[in-house]
């Protein structure tokens, strides 16, 4: 059993950290427009998880708990995510179509690297494939083993061969190592 | 290879252009791509979510956010659920049997409550056992002097090989119901009190046993004696 103050500084550093991972997702997507406070969404999540850490004996699952009070304000600002940008983009994109032709939601510019290299990933085998598009969104070998419920070394295998394969592939679409 | 790997990521996350017009309908819903992350979420979806999200910036932002709410959640369950979640399951193992604590514990009393009772059956048996070996070896001689029915007096006597400290006397009807049961005595004779005289009135004989205590909290047995009550 951990002391309150111990548990007190504990919960600050792991809150610390998300609140460190949130800000750099805040400024990144520039989420700070659709109305996302990185520190909002953190006292939230304090607030309600610090009330049941403290005092353990109300909550009789605390595990099942803390997951669905962090699921919950995230989604919540997702949603509100969602709505500020359909109002924010709706009236911007207004004034857009009066100027220019109407562009496609959210795509990169046609013909850039990265449009190329997800279709590449597209031409892998599917088991491949999937492995090798969530190490594309950053993800660690040990996240997508969770993710997908793969061992670590079935995981670490399909990603070096699908790795591999698209290297091949994108060789043969006319990309060379070293411009990658 | 490793500077290929870090530079195919480097790529893939370049940042998306800012959205010049929202159309959402195709992607996934907050509670899906929340979902995705669970191990009973069913494969196509989850496939269908990491091809959608690599290619939808948006979602692929709200996709972010959640992985790194699980980390969190990861976190604090390690931290601060985990403990208190595991301590009253704690497991022990004992010769390669992996029982929770409680259920170690109880088979544990149990075991040792069987064993006890074991052991006192046992011991009580072995006890039982020495004192008839005991009682047979003796050489208990024993007496009566009857005068019946009148004036009805009668009283036995004993002698022992190796004497005892003290002796009760037990006199048994013709069925072998016990009647009377004397208290303890060190003398090596007594006389039945008037009380047992008058039960035995009926009896055509009556059966007598002598107890001795020795100093080894022990009791050995004598022989049962049959003694005929005949008009004199």
């Amino acid at each position: 059993m951990l002391s309150r103050q111990r548990k007190e500084r504990e919960f600050q550093k792991i809150l610390d950290d998300f609140s460190v991972l949130i800000r750099s997702l805040v400024l990144r997507y520039r989420l700070d427009r659709l109305g996302l406070d990185a520190e909002d969404l953190i006292q939230e999540i304090r607030l309600r998880l610090w009330k049941i850490i403290d005092d353990e004996k109300n909550i009789h699952n605390p595990a099942s708990y803390i997951k669905k009070v962090v699921e919950s304000a995230v989604i919540d600002q997702i949603r509100k995510i969602r709505r500020e940008e359909e109002v924010v983009i709706s009236e911007k994109q207004k004034l857009i179509s009066e100027l220019e032709p109407r562009a496609s939601h959210y795509a990169d510019p046609p013909g850039s690297i990265k449009d190329y290299l997800l279709k590449a990933a597209d031409n892998l085998m599917d088991s491949r494939k999937t492995v090798v598009k969530l190490y594309l969104l950053n993800m660690s070998l040990p996240e997508i083993s969770a993710y997908l419920n793969y061992s670590p070394a079935k995981t670490r295998n399909l990603l070096y061969r699908g790795l591999a394969d698209l290297k091949a592939i994108l060789r043969d679409m006319g990309f060379k190592h070293e411009k990658i | 290879m490793k500077r290929f790997e870090k530079r195919l990521q480097e790529l893939a996350r370049t940042d998306p252009e800012l959205p010049n017009h929202v159309d959402r309908e195709n992607c996934p819903s907050p509670e899906d791509l929340s979902f995705s992350f669970e191990p009973d979420c069913p494969p196509e979806l989850k496939i269908s979510i990491i091809n959608h999200v690599s290619g939808c910036p948006a979602c692929r932002r709200e996709f972010e956010l959640l992985r790194g709410s699980r980390q969190l959640i990861r976190r604090l369950e390690e931290k601060f659920a985990s403990p208190k979640s595991s301590s009253p399951d704690r497991r022990i193992s004992f010769f390669g049997l992996v029982l929770p604590w409680w259920k170690m514990a109880s088979a544990f009393v149990t075991l040792l409550a069987v064993i006890s009772l074991l052991y006192l059956g046992f011991s009580h048996l072995n006890s039982l056992k020495e004192e008839r070996k005991i009682a047979a070896a003796e050489q208990v001689i024993l007496y009566e002097e009857v005068s019946w029915p009148q004036p009805a007096a009668i009283k036995l006597g004993w002698k022992s090989a190796r004497g005892g400290l003290f002796y009760r006397v037990e006199v048994y009807d013709q069925n072998m119901y016990l009647l009377w049961q004397s208290p303890l005595i060190s003398e090596n004779r007594m006389e039945l009190p008037g009380s047992v005289l008058d039960s035995l009135k009926d009896y055509q004989h009556f059966f007598w046993q002598l107890l001795i205590f020795s100093g080894e909290n022990k009791v050995m047995e004598s022989e049962v004696r049959k003694v005929r009550l005949v008009s004199q």
